[in-house]
């Protein structure tokens, strides 16, 4: 298929609460509506819930959570705090998220910074509204280059 | 060397710290000297100080003192400009050492005669004894009417034996 | 005094004679007690700049006390002195932060500190509320230290902030303001 040939870029990231609940969400792709996204998100807490117990050591990293199909796959990362990041590649390579952990990294980093305003509500009641927050997420989307490309 | 008392002055002219040592022989050395080789060889038995005649309070002798220092310290300045300062003076019976701060908090020291200069131990007493156990106690007012705060246990350890170093030396 | 003197003092104490603390800590610490303060008081944000000064001046009544004994200065050559001094060395050694002077008046009365960086306001996302924004200097605080400070040696100034990053400006700026000279209290009149 000519999708193969195209370079794997995120199409979603998104962070639940540690009760689960949906914080922020943040669609990067033209091809699938953002409902799509929301769904699919959901069924990864079901699979985090199930590896959880297995995951021994205190690594954050989920890795490849699971692949919808040949062009879509999710990739997860848990905080000790029980915060879930899930980001959405298209067109993903075959490393098994290990291209997507510097993002997680950079994403969990953005994250502390949003928490630390002292104008956050985290209370995990509504969504993240942060201007900042927001293009921060979308810097490091556009600056994701997958090492094994070469770029 | 003995040390006969010590005041602080606050920036509205207020004392509002005095600590006194060596009552006894702050008086016989005042009228050793007076008296001008009178013989007084050692101090009475008896619990009655030699009381100078005329003697004040506590709290007017600092009264005094303020004036005292307060004219000479504004004489200098107008003798040699605003910047310049006394460091001490000395009569036959003691010796007057001052410190001032930027603040206008006034340190004054009485010793004897011979006491060598103690600008920099009153320097000493205001960063190392007045700001950290006065200044920087957050339960402490800021100002110190009547003194008010001033005299806390941290503040008079540290100054009973900053005294006793100085004595010694 | 130079301003290369300055600098160097600033340096040396902040090297020798400063204990250090977590910045994060006193970032969020000062973060939670104007977050609190815009909660207490509903929002009013001249208030809670109000009350920020406030606060300020009564950590600077003391704070000057422990700056001239970590450093030993004597008084300053002059407003314009003391502006060198308040930047190079008092924010040096408080907030290790060096802000610029700059914008002075034609009568040596007043300036500006331009603030390129501040730790107070790391992470700082002011609330979204459309007025907080145009209302709030949340670094207040740091107006009401100066004024407390100063007029313990004597000046008393009026500082404001100018400019605020935080409010999307393009720099952070404070405004200093040298009312008058305090006069030496004189002793009450002998009785």
């Amino acid at each position: 298929m000519a999708s193969s040939l195209l370079p794997p870029r995120i199409a979603c990231v998104a962070i639940i609460g540690k009760k689960n609940s949906p914080l922020f969400l943040s669609t990067f792709t033209k091809s699938r509506d953002t409902l799509f996204f929301h769904f699919l998100i959901h069924t990864t807490l079901d699979i985090f819930t199930l590896r959880l117990p297995s995951k021994t050591n205190g690594d954050s990293d989920f890795g490849l959570l699971y692949a919808v199909d040949e062009e879509l796959a999710c990739y997860g990362w848990l905080t000790n705090t029980g915060i879930k990041f899930v980001v959405a590649v298209e067109n993903p390579t075959s490393s098994g998220g290990e291209d997507l952990k510097p993002v997680f990294r950079a994403l969990q980093t953005a994250y502390i910074r949003l928490v630390c305003n002292p104008f956050f509500e985290n209370d995990e009641l509504g969504a993240i509204k942060s201007k900042r927050f927001q293009k921060e997420v979308g810097d490091i989307v556009e600056g994701w280059r997958p090492g094994s490309r070469g770029e | 060397m003995p040390i006969y008392s010590f005041y602080i002055f606050d920036r509205h002219c207020e004392c509002i710290y005095t600590k006194q040592w060596h009552e006894a022989e702050r008086y016989q050395s005042a009228a050793a000297a007076t008296a001008r080789r009178a013989s007084i060889t050692s101090a009475p038995d008896g619990v009655s100080l030699p009381q100078a005649p005329g003697r004040l309070s506590v709290q007017d002798d600092a009264k005094l003192i303020f004036g005292v220092v307060f004219s000479l310290r504004n004489m200098v300045r107008k003798l040699s400009g605003p910047d310049d300062s006394f460091i001490s003076f000395r009569t036959n019976g003691y010796k007057l050492h001052y410190y001032e701060t930027p603040t206008n908090l006034r340190f004054v020291m009485l010793t004897d005669t011979k006491m060598s200069n103690l600008r920099a131990a009153l320097h000493q007493i205001y960063v190392n004894l007045y700001v950290e156990f006065v200044v920087k106690n957050p339960l402490s007012p800021v100002e110190h009417p009547g003194g008010v705060g001033v005299g806390v246990e941290m503040f008079e350890y540290g100054l009973e034996r900053f005294i006793k170093s100085i004595e010694a030396e | 005094m130079s301003t290369t003197k300055h600098a160097r003092i600033g340096e040396e104490v902040w090297k020798s004679r400063v204990d250090k603390v977590n910045a994060e800590l006193v970032t969020l610490t000062y973060g939670s007690i104007v977050q609190q303060l815009c909660k207490d008081l509903e929002g009013d944000y001249t208030e809670v700049n109000k009350q920020l000064d406030k606060m300020g001046y009564n950590i600077g009544l003391r704070l000057i006390e422990d700056f001239l004994a970590k450093t030993n200065m004597g008084r300053c050559n002059g407003f314009r002195d003391t502006a060198e001094s308040i930047a190079k060395i008092g924010f040096k050694i408080f907030l290790n932060i060096t802000p610029t002077v700059t914008n002075w008046s034609a009568d040596n009365k007043s300036f500006s500190l331009v603030f390129e960086e501040n730790p107070l306001a790391d992470f700082v996302e002011l609330p979204d509320d459309g007025r907080a924004q145009n209302e709030l200097w949340y670094s207040n605080i740091l107006c009401g230290v100066l004024r407390g400070a100063l007029e313990m040696v004597q000046m008393q100034v009026e500082a404001h902030f100018a400019s605020d990053v935080l409010r999307g400006n393009d720099s952070t700026e404070m405004r200093v303001e040298l009312i008058r000279i305090i006069d030496d209290e004189l002793p009450p009149g002998d009785e």
